[in-house]
């Protein structure tokens, strides 16, 4: 099938939480944010101008619907605009030919809407009232219509929905859609109604029955005697119309009202999923219509593309290539063509009442499958770490204000980063999308001490909703993209990597001992380079003298460290008798070796030699290992095990967190 | 059934008897139809429209028929109309101007502005055109015999490269002034007829989504009196034809292509008629004239192959020849009308309106227009005082509305109005819509009091619209208030002064009255008699003419003049012209031996 055209731009102005936004959207768009954010009300402004079952009446809005930064918006004449772009629509004929009036850009295809509310002045300037207008492309006055909306629209599935009701409507269901588009002939219906009429006559023929209407009908003359003169037994009569509307979905057998709740969504999304899909090629062809459109076939598609159901009619065959698909597709454009348009689904919390490994594994289907677009708004980590990196949209507010939009539809990583990045977020659920701030370091280390820190320093991390995550490298690169585009606020903590020169080799696991040869850090030459090739700073912007540097980073969200995590730990506090203790007892209740090694290390420690420490720590000897040790430390640890360059970190990003409030 | 179920109904029966017309009406490919005079392409064609809105396409897609005047496109919708064509979306009838400016270039241009094509579409007047043209002339010492403003048209249109293997020698001097005229309108950010129609040719040409637009919109272009309509035309047509899926119905004869002056020669409809992709169908059955007149009109065209056409009425009805040799001057020839073609026709009981007089030039029509005046003879001069333009038409659509408002909508006639507002400042939104159509709604109806004439009534209503106002600086329809004083001279004169709302659509048509024409004008119209003077060889064909390419379309017009009549057919001639000795023309020669022959 063709992929159906997708809301490519949202621009939303003086709009509810809005005050202005301008976000790009790819097909599959998820859509993530705090409580109250305003996703739905992201939704409803796609709305007013894409969906058909809001009246007009409701595209007239009020008071309450202007951004709430003003006060009595409607007397100053604020106006309300929300623009959309749509891509990929031009290989569809009937769209082409009813929105190619909207068109902005020929390649890549991309029409605009608008829809605009305004006030209508007197001619002294006053306003009178307000109206609103929705138009096509640059052109005010090329309005769409409701006729345009038959073929290009929005269906919203909400979050509280009661998903059984609208299965069982026969009207609006999805199932009887999708059934009215096979067009089955009405007199095979008529045939078999006559038969269920027949059926249900039988009754009529038991002794018992024929009792029964006796007496009813004796019964009845005792009261009255008028015409009708006879009153009889019958059963009812079969319509046509609605043998269809009384077929039912089973699941394992049984109606859906007695299926659990999960079950039910699934399956609503699944008819809705299928109601929506591009009906141009059909799947199923009667023997009339297939006898007729071979007439028109010359190059002999149908039959490379479908199969004998053996009665008659054909079956569309599994797997043809994309080649085939897309002459098939103009072959039907052209010679069946079907009244209908396209439908972009939003689902509101899809997550709803699911378990979290049907959400990854239906979600995942949809993501990859669906040919139709689709936008969903989640609170759910589960989808959030299926959803491709860049489909993904943040919309977050700082304090009071106005609600922001983020995407990452622009996102631009290479392949490798690309693979990295969706790993960690699968591997990791989501959770980077959801912080309100992000503190990413690269290892173990700082992933349990960082958090208990914080604590101690009566900053608490996750009750201002900030996550550290351990990206377990210095590959900073693409978290930084993605948060960036976000607006997700992060800093990052990184080792220093102190380095000498000696014989024109670099000679890490070196103290500082003002030895008189070159030095250098890695950690800060890792750093530049990142800060530079994310456009964060200029080369020439950044300082020689590697203390200026360091404090400029800083002012950037880069805190760096001297050496690494445990031996800049180590060498803040071996001076303090207290906190040499906690870290020797730590060593000496992990260790597997000896008392002469446990002696060794806490005299290691007293005279400061901490890469001696940090090798103890490490040696198979040992046994304890970078994580063991911090784990075990994270429980006793005070603040002088504090490095600086953390400290300087969290108080950082919470005030990134505080300014939000 | 309803009546225009019961019209459809028995139009198709007829053409059902055509099996060449059935043929036509049934083609679902790429289609030329070649259609001779009074074969009834406008029946197909109509028909054709009826059978692909209502069995081939569906909504939302729809189909554009061209047509060479808004004249014909308001005929097609009238007889469409009744035929019971629904409103409905992508249905496009008009001309291929208004075609290029509303379905091209309005909606395309500005996706593409490497074209440099200046938006909004200003339209320049004739006035400026000429002045300008003037310019071109002065700065390359061009003198007005050596080119007309005609010319460098025709020259600009012939120019546009393409797909077509057709070649037309160039005139150099023409292509040189059409490049500097062609800068300067630029400059002035203005547009002519021919710049709308070479920059809608240049983007259908060059730019695959408006292809895919026009394709997606028309999956059917239908195209009436394609050898008229030129080159750029022919190169919109091969472009698409080639780049999309859009199926192809042209209609033409080119034995009737007279226009070269305006660059449309037969060669394109006989090119398209034989592309592979293409088929041919010819409608051979004249519907109008009998078959002595049929067969003198091929002896008229003097065709290296045969046409074959044959009479569908008048079965065994014989044609009436006269050869009449005057000794001088035309004027001679004007006296012989009225003392005996005249008398003549109308006591064989041929109305008067069914006699045209054709004559070579507008100076011969104004000199026989003053014999006839004293001859006591009504006449009615067949040129264009006023053109059917769309202002026109919708103040015709007006008119009819106020007559019948159950058989015309209201809907449409404000349509236009709230475009034509728009295209010229004025503004209407909201509730202001409502508003602007309750006045016009009122003025319209107020009209009707006080103003029984139609000459009244016009300006009742150009006065309460404000509508030459508005057209004062119109970059729209820049030639408009002039027209409309010209459709006001027409509704004011003698015989049209009596008119009632009623009569407007027969506005310029003879009442009572024979018709006077140029040889070129007659195109089109048909006569029970057709009198033909001047035919001597130097005026008819024309000395003027000494390529073989206009030789050729002499005769094509000789043929489209003798085609003109049903039944009657005078050719008149002088021995003597301003006082220099004239041969019989070769087309008078051709015709009297072949009926000479045919009497034996």
């Amino acid at each position: 099938m063709m992929e159906s055209p997708y809301i490519s731009r949202v621009k939303i102005t003086n709009y509810r939480n809005f005050e202005f936004v301008d976000v790009q959207l790819k097909d599959k768009q998820v859509v993530i944010g705090e409580n109250n954010v305003g996703k739905t009300n992201f939704l409803r402004a796609i709305q007013l101008i894409l969906d058909p079952t809001l009246t007009d009446q409701e595209r007239f809005l009020e008071d309450m619907d202007f951004y709430n930064g003003f006060e009595s918006p409607m007397e100053k004449g604020i106006i309300i605009e929300i623009v959309l772009e749509i891509k990929r629509f031009s290989h569809n004929k009937n769209l082409l030919c009813q929105l190619s009036d909207a068109t902005v850009k020929a390649s890549p295809d991309t029409l605009r809407l608008t829809y605009r509310y305004f006030p209508r002045l007197r001619e002294d300037g006053s306003i009178e009232g307000y109206i609103f207008k929705i138009f096509k492309g640059e052109n005010e006055n090329n309005e769409f219509t409701h006729i345009d909306r038959k073929y290009l629209n929005i269906k919203v599935i909400r979050a509280l929905r009661d998903v059984e009701a609208e299965i069982k409507n026969s009207r609006k269901s999805p199932l009887s859609v999708l059934l009215k588009a096979y067009d089955i002939e009405k007199s095979k219906l008529e045939a078999i109604a006559k038969n269920i009429k027949a059926q249900n006559d039988q009754v009529l023929s038991l002794s018992e029955l024929k009792d029964l209407n006796r007496r009813i009908d004796n019964r009845f003359k005792d009261f009255i005697d008028v015409k009708p003169d006879s009153v009889e037994l019958g059963t009812n009569e079969v319509n046509t119309n609605r043998i269809l509307t009384t077929l039912k979905v089973l699941l394992g057998g049984r109606t859906v009202s007695d299926t659990s709740l999960g079950l039910t969504n699934i399956l609503y999304i699944t008819l809705m999923l299928l109601a929506i899909e591009d009906r141009t090629v059909p799947t199923f062809i009667n023997s009339i219509l297939y006898q007729e459109l071979k007439g028109k076939d010359k190059a002999g598609i149908l039959q490379k593309t479908y199969k004998s159901d053996g009665h008659g009619n054909y079956i569309l065959m599994d797997g043809l290539s994309s080649v085939l698909k897309s002459e098939l597709y103009e072959f039907m454009d052209m010679y069946n063509p079907i009244d209908e348009g396209a439908t972009i689904l939003a689902i509101e919390e899809p997550e709803a009442h699911l378990h979290p490994a049907i959400q990854r594994s239906i979600y995942k289907d949809v993501f990859n499958r669906s040919t139709n677009s689709v936008i969903m708004t989640t609170h759910s980590t589960h989808i959030a770490s299926i959803t491709p990196l860049e489909s993904v949209m943040h919309l977050y507010r700082r304090g009071k204000g106005a609600t922001k939009a983020r995407s990452s539809a622009e996102l631009s990583l290479s392949e490798e980063e690309y693979a990295d990045l969706a790993r960690y977020i699968d591997a990791n659920r989501g959770e980077i999308y959801f912080g309100k701030a992000v503190l990413l370091v690269e290892g173990i280390t700082e992933e349990y001490l960082v958090p208990v820190f914080a604590d101690l320093m009566g900053k608490t991390l996750d009750y201002k909703g900030i996550f550290v995550c351990n990206i377990n490298s210095t590959n900073f690169s693409p978290y930084i993209k993605l948060l960036g585009e976000l607006g997700i606020p992060y800093a990052v903590i990184t080792d220093g990597d102190y380095y000498e020169i000696i014989n024109q080799e670099r000679e890490y696991h070196l103290l500082n001992k003002n030895s008189g040869n070159d030095i250098g850090y890695l950690g800060l030459e890792i750093i530049e380079k990142l800060v530079i090739d994310n456009d964060i700073l200029s080369d020439s912007e950044i300082p020689e003298d590697f203390g200026e540097m360091d404090d400029l980073f800083r002012e950037k969200g880069f805190f760096i460290g001297y050496y690494t995590a445990e031996v800049d730990i180590m060498e803040g506090c071996y001076k303090d008798e207290a906190s040499r203790e906690i870290i020797s007892g730590i060593f000496s209740g992990l260790t597997a070796g000896g008392d002469k090694q446990k002696r060794n290390f806490s005299a290691n420690l007293e005279k400061g030699d901490c890469w001696a420490c940090l090798r103890q720590i490490e040696s198979s000897h040992s046994r304890i290992g970078k994580g063991r040790f911090a784990q075990r430390l994270a429980h006793h640890c005070t603040l002088s095990h504090m490095p600086d360059h953390i400290k300087r970190a969290i108080d950082y990003i919470c005030k990134e967190v505080e300014e939000d409030e | 059934m309803n009546e225009m179920e019961t019209a459809y109904k028995k139009k198709l029966a007829q053409i059902k008897k055509d099996q060449q017309q059935y043929d036509a009406f049934n083609s679902l490919e790429n289609t030329a139809v070649l259609a001779g005079p009074g074969s009834g392409k406008t029946t197909v064609l109509t028909l054709k429209i009826m059978k692909l809105l209502s069995e081939i396409i569906k909504p939302p897609r729809g189909l554009a028929c061209l047509t060479y005047s808004n004249e014909a496109a308001k005929e097609f919708k009238k007889r469409l109309k009744q035929l019971g064509l629904k409103e409905r979306g992508n249905v496009f009838l008009g001309t291929v101007h208004s075609f290029c400016i509303s379905e091209v270039i309005t909606k395309f241009a500005h996706l593409f502005p490497q074209y440099n094509i200046p938006l909004p579409l200003k339209i320049i007047s004739t006035k400026k055109k000429n002045q300008l043209f003037q310019r071109v002339r002065e700065e390359l010492n061009i003198s007005e015999n050596e080119l007309s403003l005609t010319e460098m048209d025709s020259e600009r249109s012939i120019n546009i490269k393409g797909r077509s293997q057709v070649t037309i020698p160039s005139f150099d001097l023409a292509l040189k002034a059409a490049d500097l005229y062609e800068r300067k309108l630029r400059a002035s950010n203005y547009v002519d007829f021919s710049a709308i129609i070479l920059y809608a040719t240049q983007l259908i040409q060059n730019e695959e989504y408006v292809r895919r637009s026009l394709e997606a919109k028309f999956p059917w272009i239908l195209i009436d009196e394609y050898q008229d309509l030129g080159k750029p035309l022919h190169e919109m047509i091969l472009s698409l034809m080639d780049g999309t899926t859009s199926v192809f119905f042209a209609v033409g004869d080119p034995d009737q292509s007279i226009y070269g002056f305006n660059g449309a020669v037969p060669d394109y409809l006989l090119e398209l008629s034989q592309l592979p992709s293409v088929r041919k169908i010819k409608l051979q059955t004249n519907y109008r004239s009998n078959q002595d007149i049929i067969d003198a009109s091929e002896v008229a065209l003097n065709p290296s192959s045969r046409r074959n056409y044959r009479a569908g009425t008048r079965g065994d009805e014989r044609a009436q020849f006269s050869f009449k040799v005057c000794e001088t001057d035309m004027i001679e020839q004007y006296n012989y009308v009225v003392s005996e073609v005249i008398p003549q026709n109308l006591e064989a009981g041929v109305p008067i309106e069914e006699i045209v007089i054709l004559v070579g030039n507008k100076f011969q029509m104004k000199d026989l227009g003053e014999v006839l005046d004293r001859g006591g003879i009504p006449y009615y001069a067949a040129k264009h005082e006023f053109e059917r333009t769309h202002v026109v038409a919708w103040l015709e659509d007006c008119a009819n509305w106020l007559i019948d408002s159950e058989q015309n909508s209201f809907e449409s006639i404000f349509l236009f109005w709230k475009s034509f507002l728009t295209r010229h400042g004025v503004d209407i939104l909201g509730t202001d819509i409502i508003l602007e159509k309750r006045k016009l709604y009122d003025l319209l109806k107020r009209s009707l009091f006080g103003n029984e004439q139609l000459v009244d009534w016009i300006q009742c209503v150009l006065k309460n619209t404000r509508l030459r106002e508005l057209l004062k600086n119109t970059e729209v329809y820049p030639d408009e208030n002039e027209n409309l004083d010209n459709l006001l001279k027409v509704a004011k004169e003698g015989k049209f002064a009596g008119f009632t709302l009623e009569q407007f659509s027969q506005l310029g048509k003879p009442v009572n009255q024979v018709t006077i024409s140029t040889r070129h004008s007659s195109k089109g119209l048909e006569f029970e008699t057709i009198v033909l003077l001047g035919m001597e060889e130097g005026n008819f064909p024309s000395y003027r003419s000494t390529t073989e390419r206009k030789i050729k379309e002499e005769y094509r017009i000789f043929f489209v003049c003798v085609s003109r009549a049903k039944s009657r057919c005078y050719l008149v001639r002088s021995k003597v012209q301003r006082g220099w000795k004239k041969k019989p023309s070769r087309f008078w020669t051709n015709l009297y031996d072949w009926n000479i022959q045919r009497s034996k």
